[in-house]
């Protein structure tokens, strides 16, 4: 695994001379590592740095921040008109919250030529309340309760929808440990989005389908189910009516819906006829 | 317009229009007369034609083979001419000058490093008189010559057509130089239709002659089955081995060519009249002459809208940017004004093999 070129070094500077400070490596793969950074222009907000492992991924990063630019004007442009039809409303419908905010892009000549993002997470300013939703099973040892999926896999699906919908795309990357809570506050955001693939039309039904049984196989994953047959292990809110919440997942997982927005709809009008519209806490148990 | 030696120009682009416009704007005007007069295609956009193998080769000038632009670097067209594509071959005629001037001029000549020699190919289905017409590789007032062979038959209307004639030509039977480096040219398919899925052995005999099998062989080594000959899928694939190959599709569902293609090698768009500026970008992306954020700055840098240049950025987005740079040989790749000790040579001469490299005969000052 390749870190900083000079790790003495602890600043890389854009080319409009602004640095970030790095300040710890976050993780990394066979593309991308990822650093923890701090900016004097951006004092409120942790930024994640990510970096190419090589320059001649260079263009992974580059289509990475159009993706990201996309989603952010395609976001603003739905609460535009949101807010056209519901005035005096104060809800808003956040789906800048479901991907990062493209903070910087550009190519490093200090590092070997290699493109950078810099990247914030608007569902938490701070770092240390995100989750990449893998560790709660692969590091905590633990699996969350049913209703505590519920909002995780609500909310990735309103991030899909509105990709499909809005920017008829395909996210590419659902698994685990790409998608990322911040417990307290019931946020979502999916983080890698370089595996996207822009459509000229509406997204096809076979593509609909694997995206929505990807991101149902993630959760019922940290639900400590399997993702292959959708079972989940038994806990006390699947008793009686919550029967129906393991009947739910494995419909998702089968059944062949015509949109994820579809999807979304059909999951949350069963989880109010099963458990109501309820808040509820962040739960887990152990494996 | 471009002052590449022996380049093609305005000027001789204008020699050929002037045709053109005597002919009643006909753009296929010697097309027609050759078939009106023989019955066939005029041997120099015949598949079968000339050895059938296309070839695109350096061009040297002088004794000591020195290279006047560069490395030959190949890019072919191959359009639909069915139905509603049916005024391919005059778009395609049309936006010449602006096409080569987009490969080598500007502030991003995307085929700056490269000497561009141009190949057009047209198809229809195998009901036509002629299934596919195939030009040879040209850099200069050829291109545009051999464009006015070129006739567009516009039947088949716009249901599934034989396209795979003309990518069978272009996989098993083109000599690009350039692959000898490891490096890829360019192809792009403009269609808006499906296609049949298959070759047959009478077509293609129909199509390339007797000879096809042979010159298979000859040129790739590959001894077909003739009872088991490739499908569109192993087609593609072997096109995609030498070539940046990309279908560019108009206002035409994806997904039958990204079966074949790859969803990141299909581009579709609502019209070819801009096809010269989305071949020069997809050009430019794969050369790494500019990323993908640069694209509309680039388009509205050669004279496009910035609305058109916002949906061609979208249209292309998915496209393997800068695969060309990944090749070993990308960035040695002999530039305008090496030496070569001998014709065809892969490295040019070193500077004190120049000081000491005396032809053996000297010649005409020649461009081949």
């Amino acid at each position: 695994m390749s870190t900083f070129k000079t790790e003495k070094k602890i600043t890389v500077t854009a080319r409009d001379g602004t640095s970030y400070k790095i300040m710890e490596r976050l993780g990394g793969n066979d593309k991308f590592n990822y650093y923890g950074v701090v900016s004097d222009k951006y004092p409120e907000q942790s930024l994640i740095l990510k970096i190419v492992i090589d320059k001649s991924l260079n263009a992974l990063l580059d289509r990475e921040a159009y993706i990201l630019s996309e989603l952010t004007e395609e976001a603003k442009r739905v609460e535009d008109e949101y807010m056209i039809n519901h005035s005096g409303s104060e809800t808003k419908l956040n789906y800048q919250m479901g991907f990062p905010k493209l903070i910087d892009n550009f190519v490093s000549n200090e590092q070997d030529d290699k493109r950078i993002l810099i990247l914030g997470l608007e569902i938490s300013p701070v770092l240390s309340e995100i989750v990449p939703i893998n560790l709660i099973v692969e590091i905590d040892k633990m699996r969350v309760d049913p209703k505590t999926s519920v909002w995780i896999l609500g909310k990735l699906l309103k991030i899909i929808a509105f990709a499909h919908d809005r920017l008829k795309c395909t996210v590419g990357n659902l698994d685990a440990e790409n998608i990322f809570i911040v417990k307290e506050f019931h946020l979502v955001s999916i983080f890698d989005w370089s595996k996207v693939l822009l459509h000229p039309e509406q997204v096809e039904k076979d593509l609909v389908v694997n995206e929505l049984k990807n991101a149902v196989k993630s959760v019922i994953l940290i639900l400590g189910g399997n993702p292959e047959d959708g079972s989940i292990p038994d806990h006390e809110q699947l008793e009686g009516e919550g029967e129906k919440y393991r009947e739910l997942l494995k419909t998702l997982l089968i059944n062949d819906f015509e949109s994820v927005y579809d999807a979304h709809h059909y999951f949350y009008e069963v989880v109010r006829e099963i458990w109501g519209r309820k808040y509820h806490p962040y739960s887990t148990v152990p494996i | 317009m471009s002052d590449r030696k022996g380049g093609f120009t305005q000027e001789t682009y204008d020699e050929v229009n002037q045709k053109v416009k005597d002919a009643g704007g006909d753009t296929s005007h010697a097309g027609r007369q050759t078939i009106r007069d023989t019955g066939k295609l005029h041997p120099l956009v015949d598949p079968a034609g000339y050895d059938l193998i296309r070839r695109s080769l350096p061009r040297y000038l002088g004794e000591t083979f020195k290279l006047p632009n560069g490395m030959p670097m190949l890019t072919e067209t191959l359009g639909d001419t069915t139905g509603s594509m049916g005024g391919n071959v005059k778009l395609m005629f049309d936006s010449l000058p602006k096409f080569y001037s987009l490969l080598t001029e500007g502030k991003y000549p995307v085929l700056g490093n490269y000497d561009p020699q141009v190949m057009n190919a047209i198809f229809g289905d195998v009901q036509d008189n002629f299934v596919l017409a195939r030009t040879q590789a040209e850099m200069d007032k050829k291109i545009a010559e051999q464009l006015t062979l070129m006739v567009p038959e516009r039947e088949g209307g716009d249901s599934d057509e034989d396209p795979e004639y003309g990518l069978f030509g272009a996989a098993y039977l083109t000599d690009a130089f350039i692959s000898r480096y490891g490096l890829k040219y360019y192809h792009f398919m403009v269609t808006d239709a499906k296609s049949h899925g298959r070759v047959d052995k009478r077509n293609l005999v129909r199509v390339f002659s007797e000879e096809v099998f042979e010159k298979v062989k000859e040129n790739c080594q590959i001894s077909f089955d003739e009872k088991n000959l490739p499908d569109t899928k192993d087609i593609v694939k072997a096109l995609q081995k030498q070539a940046h190959a990309f279908a560019i599709l108009v206002e035409s569902p994806e997904s039958y060519w990204s079966k074949f293609y790859g969803p990141e090698n299909v581009v579709v768009i609502d019209s070819t009249e801009n096809l010269p500026y989305v071949q020069s970008t997809l050009i430019g992306l794969t050369e790494g002459v500019f990323g993908l954020n640069d694209v509309t700055e680039y388009l509205k840098s050669v004279g496009l809208n910035k609305a058109e240049a916002i949906k061609i950025q979208r249209a292309v987005a998915n496209i393997p940017v800068g695969a060309q740079t990944q090749f070993e040989n990308f960035s040695k790749i002999p530039k305008k004004g090496s030496i070569f000790a001998n014709k065809h040579d892969l490295w040019p001469l070193e500077i004190t093999d120049m000081e000491n490299h005396k032809p053996e005969k000297p010649k005409q000052h020649t461009w081949m």
